[in-house]
């Protein structure tokens, strides 16, 4: 599902036209954005987290070359699913 | 980094505001948004926000594991995973902070430098010295020329010993073999005295004479060399002792070949050093390098070997004389090295006759010579160690986005490990030297070419200590 489909699924189930959807949509990834980039860590009730991470700086040795090549700290952005989506899931499969 | 946690109904109030909608529509909105989502990945989709990221979901096998308490093994069952990959947009914008870094690679530079050349860094500093010794050694053998039979026998002591001890330029590769292991090596130490003593006896009898106190020396190991392996040398040369000569006659006066070869050596040696039980491996590659100069010299100068060859059977009274002279080295040489006392006794029965008293001067001289090597690496070290002044400098730079302090220093100095030389002389303006304001003047200092010596193994490693030293520090 692409983010046309999930704008008119969305227009569908809470009754409000597609461009103020999308608009809303829109504020949404921008502030889920903005307050990763301030650190914050975003918790959606009953369908997980946001974080964001930091990888550390490590040495990685190429199997073939044997060429090692130190790879710089990066920052990450994390997702956790939270115990109730994990039971839901779990749920369909079994 | 604050860890803050953002509730959903904190996220609610943030949308109502930005888009002054009432929080009641912000709030529906993203709860349908969250639900819709989650059906989506409950029917097995992926579902895609533009500028956000995709959540998907990810089927983890079943794996094996243990308690680490029990040690028992234990199945975790597979089970759905919410994945979220970040869209390139937002993962950029997060990774802001790190952005400037690139991996690097490490074997490109520092790696060799440890591994291949650390075992050469011996080699150029005492060839410096190596000039000065063969300077020397070419004064003592002038000396020799002018004094007498007797005396020649124990000036190539002193010749030789240097050779041991400072690597001579022009066999190089026996004499690190030599430092490492003195007692099984004494075969190619006798057939080095060969070179050393070579040059002595020419001036005063003929051309063919030094070959004559080679052959008694040299034919103990004689069956060491695999005949097989040289048939060119077996059909030019009759005489059985001949083959081990040329390979010496020929590696002495062409340095820079046998050098080429040696250049490999070290890396191997290094290793054996520690490992007693593997000199003998260490004999035989230098068995083979000799074969292979003897290749060389076959090919070479065969016309000319084949000339010495019928001039030294002509002159048969001079080999008997020679023979004299021959047994008194070899005299010397048991006595000298005497672990290798019963193996060379051996193979040289009539080795005692002549044994001059004067032999156990011969050590002092070798120990001045080692204090001498030691002195010359001191001052480098010493250089190291003194406080750098920087008074001229080459030229300024201004430190603009993404110029580093290695650029410059690969500009100036030809290789970017020497930027800690440019950073001690700007540290006034530069708190870290990973983090340099652009706009930043950098002065170029002008620093002491010895410090500088990309060729020099030593150098790198000290402006890599002071890298670790100064990027190590907040």
């Amino acid at each position: 599902m692409n983010h046309k489909e999930l704008i008119s699924k969305l227009a569908l189930r809470t009754n409000l036209p597609k461009t103020e959807v999308e608009a809303l949509l829109d504020a949404t990834s921008i502030i889920v954005k903005e307050q990763l980039l301030e650190g914050k860590i975003i918790g959606i009730q009953s369908f997980g987290s946001f974080e964001v991470r930091k990888k550390e700086e490590r040495l990685s040795v190429h199997p073939a070359t044997q060429i090692r090549t130190l790879i710089p700290p990066k920052l990450v952005v994390n997702f956790k699913q939270s115990n109730i989506l994990k039971d839901k899931l779990n749920e369909i499969k079994l | 980094m604050s860890k803050d946690k953002i509730s959903s109904q904190e996220m609610v109030e943030q949308i109502a505001t930005k888009l002054s909608v009432s929080k009641r529509v912000a709030e529906e909105f993203l709860k349908s948004l969250f639900s819709e989502i989650e059906e989506a990945l409950l029917k097995g989709e992926s579902v895609k926000i533009k500028n956000l990221g995709t959540f998907k979901m990810q089927w983890n096998e079943p794996r094996k594991s243990v308690n680490v308490q029990t040690g028992e093994v234990i199945i975790i069952d597979g089970y759905n995973k919410v994945t979220f990959t970040p869209d390139s947009d937002l993962k950029e914008a997060i990774n802001e902070p790190y952005a400037h870094l690139e991996s690097v690679e490490l074997d490109g530079q520092e790696v060799p430098s440890f591994e291949i050349e650390k075992p050469i860094i011996q080699t150029p500093e005492t060839l410096r010295n190596l000039t000065e010794q063969a300077s020397e050694i070419k004064d003592i053998l002038s000396e020799i020329q002018s004094l007498s039979a007797k005396q020649q026998e124990l000036k190539p002591i002193e010749t030789i010993e240097k050779v041991n001890e400072t690597v001579e330029n022009e066999i190089p590769d026996y004499d690190l073999i030599l430092i490492d292991e003195e007692i099984e090596t004494t075969e190619e130490e006798i057939k080095t005295t060969e070179l050393e003593i070579e040059p002595e006896p020419t001036p005063e009898v003929s051309i063919a004479e030094p070959e004559v106190i080679e052959e008694p020396v040299v034919s103990p190991y004689e069956p060491s060399y695999p005949s097989a392996q040289e048939p060119e040398k077996e059909e030019i040369v009759q005489s059985p002792y001949e083959p081990t000569y040329y390979t010496e006659k020929q590696e002495a006066p062409k340095p820079n070949d046998t050098f080429s070869e040696v250049t490999s050596e070290p890396f191997i040696l290094g290793k054996k050093k520690k490992r007693k039980g593997l000199r003998f491996l260490v004999g035989f590659i230098v068995v083979l390098l000799i074969i292979a100069g003897g290749i060389y010299a076959t090919y070479f100068s065969s016309s000319c070997v084949r000339c010495w060859i019928e001039y030294d059977l002509l002159s048969e009274t001079n080999r008997m004389k020679m023979n004299d002279y021959a047994n008194t080295f070899k005299g010397w040489f048991t006595s000298d090295k005497k672990e290798v006392k019963n193996e060379a006794v051996k193979s040289e029965p009539d080795s005692k006759i002549s044994l001059p008293a004067d032999v156990v001067n011969t050590p002092t001289d070798t120990i001045e010579i080692i204090e001498d090597v030691t002195n010359t690496v001191d001052s480098l070290e010493q250089l190291f160690d003194s406080r750098r002044e920087y008074d001229e400098y080459l030229g300024e730079e201004e430190i603009s986005e993404g110029t580093r302090l290695t650029t410059i220093a690969q500009r100036y100095y030809g290789k970017k490990e020497f930027w800690v030389y440019i950073y001690e002389a700007n540290r006034d303006n530069i708190v870290h030297p990973d983090r340099i304001t652009p706009g930043t003047i950098v002065k170029v200092p002008k620093v002491d070419k010895r410090l500088i010596d990309k060729k020099n193994p030593r150098c790198l490693q000290k402006a890599k200590e002071l890298h670790d030293l100064y990027v190590g520090k907040k």
